[in-house]
């Protein structure tokens, strides 16, 4: 390495690096951030790895009672719970996390600090969550909370209190990874790596980022509305006060069924992005790939009738759902026939991760085939609740999921560390774990099959079940050691492993192109990418890349700079510069903790004080983004500084973030509307407030407000920003008229919450509308105050778009609702 | 047509539009099985049967149209996919209908 190119390498390290000693708690690297999401999400597999053993303890006999039927349910809740929402989810997303910059060649995601938020605000979930153990009140209504069980009446505990928040607060940082991941694979692909270029994993990521969006929403939006339920006596899901409990069956579902698909697809990314390196050629079929990965995005949206196909809805809507879930298996059937013509027409390479590529198969097939039997009604009808359908699940999960993720660790243990497994140990414990997970649950289709249903605390002797349990039991235990054996490798290897050499199992990924374990800064410069196969085909790579010889490979003053290019033929577009190392998510993450505790203890007043100061932090966030002198550049030849475009990341990451704010709010309005027709005690009940006549003059001076903005912006467009903040204070003052008059409404009116259902509906209805009003009002006030200290101005116009598109939003929202609330029932004969 | 055939939202619009479809149908049925007075009166020759069948009609000329104009008008891969997309939607949207034929609502 040559001088220059040392020093080089010296001032990245400088402007990238983590802070030392507790100062690392301030990182918000990629690469930090993402190893931590997998670091935890592993230690909650491993809790979730005991509460299934206590399960199988408790079964492996007859009529044992080692723990009573209350801890058994919090057991099973509590394992299911803990490995979909606190394992699988955030271990892929932390892993795509911290492969997606390496494999598209940009130095870190689009927004560190939002992804640092998200792993605080995952850590304390989790943590507040499983504390409810540690008191034996858990929640124990089962991993999806059905009502009416989990309602006060038959829940009175605190256990779907713990569940309901704490999985709201875990799911924000699944959303905010979700909008990151969105714009990253979009807007910051090294240049030259257009979208027929890109790694087939970034599809699947970006997949499942965008499913992410849409499919939480609705789960974020129900525990909303139960919490609501049984701490405030509002109506949405008790059936006899005009709710009804299939409204959290459809919710549920609308996030239950492609969260699915949201573990699978990059776990399927991982499969695909190992199988050319060790079938040594490309992968067969690309373009059908990604056909699939897109048609199996949407599809597994309309899946999710077929969990509630014994409620009792008609035939011919279950057979909408059965032909959705068979015709999901299409596309899922093309990518392992793609992988296995991959696999066919190369030379295989038989390494370690390769046993648990072939692991996959076998289980995952076998998993899938079980899916198309239970996508059939009548057999649906005969196995539903029994362990047949825990068995699928498994094979589907664990095989879908589980076998990808280990083979994609042991791939991948050599970027993270510089070392590489033992071939002993990471044989032994993909043969225990294989032979033990079908020894579990081959056996437990049986099981299901002779009638057995799941979730009882024990059963009589003699039913037949007895050999099969205690064999299931067993190899559970088998799985576990399984796991032991593999953690143990993990652990040795970072004393014992052999060290890596450059790119040990000549992958054709740019994320091979660097050092091992990689540098805080990824590539000491950007390179141009000309084939999808970059470190096969441009094999100097690793040595330009090294000496500066791609973009960037200057002294950046100490600023973090990335490239934003375009979404389809990544041109270059704009330079951006990243914030730094920052308290702000961990401050943040900490107040929302507080608040989430507070609830729990039900001290509102308490709660509602740490709200108003996580606002505050939100704002003081806000003020130090976008075109703040601290995020001043250098200007360049190469590209624009974001803070001079009109469509930089940030207007992009508004863009996904409201895809999935409609996402909730179309939920709203479809629980709504499905109370209006669907359940048998709801009835409109007028009010003196909201009408439409109230709302249509509420709603004049919004619109006016978002109109104004939009005239600024556009005024700003053509290089004028004369009055600019004065301009501002004008839509300020006109969002403030509005939120009075709402407030006003709101209060002065006769809403009764908790005895008519359409009240409760309306009250979460005017909450999200102010929530929305509120943001934009105060938002607007800060670009006056930025406008008047040049933060904002035809140079530097970047905001603008930013927050008009959020205005835009907050109209739509609200004359949608006045539309719903007002003329919908009125044309129905209801009011 | 404005949107170039070869633009990555090409890629969404073709499986968005059997979405709209689907919830269409789905909700449609539900809405009519909740208002409909004698909802399987008239056996498989009903106005939601009919209907839903020209919706599907409807839907799967539309997309047959879009697939075949991209799959003409794309010389790249993104297009040659989007096209892929449409007739991916409209494959789905016949699939999903088929019950229509022979199935009354609300039972």
């Amino acid at each position: 390495m040559t001088d220059k190119a040392a020093q080089l390498h010296q001032d990245l390290a400088r402007a990238w690096g983590n802070l030392p000693g507790w100062g690392g708690l301030s990182a918000v690297n990629h690469t930090s951030v993402g190893l931590r999401f997998m670091v935890t999400g592993v230690i909650f597999f491993l809790i979730g790895g005991v509460l299934a053993m206590l399960v199988r303890t408790q079964l492996a006999r007859p009529e044992q009672e080692l723990f009573s039927p209350d801890v058994y349910n919090q057991l099973f809740t509590m394992h299911g719970t803990v490995m979909m929402f606190l394992f699988a989810i955030p271990v892929l997303e932390g892993l795509a996390m911290y492969l997606i910059p390496k494999m598209i060649g940009a130095r870190d995601l689009a927004y560190p600090r939002i992804g640092a938020l998200g792993y605080f605000c995952y850590l304390f979930g989790g943590i507040i969550l499983c504390s409810s153990m540690l008191w034996s009140i858990a929640p124990s209504s089962g991993w999806f909370m059905y009502t009416p069980l989990s309602d006060a009446t038959f829940s009175p505990g605190r256990g779907p209190d713990f569940w309901l928040l704490g999985i709201t607060f875990v799911e924000i940082s699944a959303v905010s990874a979700g909008v990151e991941l969105v714009v990253t694979i979009l807007r910051m692909r090294a240049p030259g790596m257009s979208l027929q270029k890109m790694p087939v994993f970034c599809w699947y990521i970006l997949a499942m980022a965008l499913m992410i969006l849409f499919g939480f929403p609705p789960l974020i939006l129900a525990s909303i509305m139960l919490e609501l339920e049984r701490a405030a006596g509002f109506i949405f899901f008790d059936g006899l006060r005009g709710g009804d409990p299939l409204l959290w069956q459809h919710l549920f579902w609308l996030f239950g069924h492609p969260e699915v698909y949201i573990i699978f697809l990059p776990a399927a990314g991982i499969i695909s992005t190992m199988i050319p390196v060790f079938a040594q050629r490309p992968l067969v079929g690309y373009g059908w790939i990604v056909l699939a990965i897109i048609t199996m995005g949407f599809i597994s949206f309309g899946l999710w009738v077929h969990h509630m196909f014994t409620v009792g809805i008609p035939h011919l809507a279950q057979a909408f759902f059965s032909v959705a879930s068979m015709l999901v298996a299409v596309p899922t059937g093309i990518q392992i026939f793609a992988w296995l013509a991959t696999l066919w027409s190369g030379k295989v390479r038989f390494e370690l991760p390769m046993l648990w590529v072939f692991g996959f198969l076998v289980i995952f097939v076998c998993g899938g085939l079980t899916g198309v039997m239970l996508a059939l009604v009548p057999f649906d009808w005969q196995v539903h609740d029994s362990y047949f359908v825990v068995a699928h699940m498994h094979y589907v999960l664990v095989g879908g999921m589980l076998f990808p993720l280990i083979g994609g660790f042991y791939y991948w243990l050599p970027h993270f560390s510089g070392r590489m497994p033992s071939q002993t140990l990471g044989k032994w414990g993909f043969w225990l774990i294989f032979i033990g997970f079908n020894a579990t649950f081959l056996l437990m289709h049986l099981t299901g099959l002779l009638g057995m249903p799941r979730r009882v605390y024990t059963y009589e002797a003699g039913l037949g079940w007895d050999w099969l349990n205690l064999l299931s039991s067993v190899g559970g235990f088998v799985m576990a050691i399984g796991v032991a054996v593999i953690i143990l490798d993990f652990l040795l290897h970072f004393r014992f492993g052999t060290p890596a050499s450059t790119n040990p199992w000549k992958a054709d990924t740019l994320e091979w192109a660097m050092d091992t374990p990689p540098s805080p800064y990824n590539f000491a410069s950007i390179p141009q990418i000309t084939s999808r196969h970059p470190m096969w085909d441009q094999p100097d790579l690793p040595r330009t890349i090294a000496a500066g010889e791609g973009l960037l490979g200057r002294s950046s003053h100490d600023h973090r700079e990335v490239l934003g290019t375009s979404a389809s033929n990544a041109e270059i577009r704009e330079l951006i510069r990243l914030p730094g190392n920052s308290w702000l998510p961990l401050q943040l993450a900490a107040i929302l903790a507080v608040v989430c505790i507070c609830l729990l203890l039900r001290a509102y007043w308490v709660a509602l004080g740490a709200a108003v100061l996580s606002f505050v932090w939100v704002f003081r966030w806000v003020w130090v983004a976008g075109a703040h002198p601290a995020n001043s550049m250098e200007p360049t030849d190469i590209a624009p500084a974001t803070t001079q475009t009109w469509s930089g990341i940030g207007l992009w990451g508004m863009g996904v973030t409201l895809l999935a704010d409609a996402a909730l709010y179309l939920s709203l309005i479809f629980g709504w509307f499905y109370l209006w027709t669907v359940a048998p005690q709801w009835q409109f009940s007028p009010t003196s407030s909201l009408t439409a006549q109230t709302m249509f003059w509420c709603g004049l001076p919004l619109t006016l407000a978002a109109l104004g903005h939009w005239l600024l912006t556009q005024r700003l467009r053509r290089k004028n920003d004369a009055n600019l903040s004065a301009g501002l204070w004008g839509s300020f003052s006109l969002g403030v008229m509005h939120l009075i008059a709402l407030i006003w409404i709101f209060f002065s009116g006769d809403l009764s919450p908790r005895n008519h259902p359409h009240h409760s509906v309306l009250v979460v209805t005017v909450g999200y509308l102010v929530l929305h009003s509120g943001l934009a009002t105060i938002t607007t006030g800060l670009q006056a105050l930025r406008a008047k200290r040049g933060f904002i101005s035809a140079q530097r116009p970047y905001e603008m778009p930013v927050l008009q598109m959020f205005w835009i939003y907050t109209a739509i929202i609200y004359w949608l609702a006045f539309v719903c609330f007002t003329f919908a029932p009125a044309a129905g004969g209801a009011m | 047509m404005k949107l170039p055939a070869e633009h990555p939202l090409h890629l969404v619009i073709g499986l968005t539009i059997w979405s709209a479809f689907f919830i269409a149908a789905y909700g449609g049925l539900s809405v009519y099985c909740s208002v409909a007075v004698e909802p399987d009166a008239g056996g498989l020759k009903n106005p939601l049967n009919l209907g839903l069948l020209a919706l599907t009609a409807a839907t799967s000329v539309l997309l047959g149209i879009l697939a075949n104009w991209c799959w003409r008008s794309a010389k790249k891969f993104p297009g040659k996919v989007s096209a892929g997309v449409y007739i991916a939607g409209l494959i789905a949207t016949v699939g999903v209908a088929i019950p229509i034929i022979f199935l009354p609502p609300c039972v």
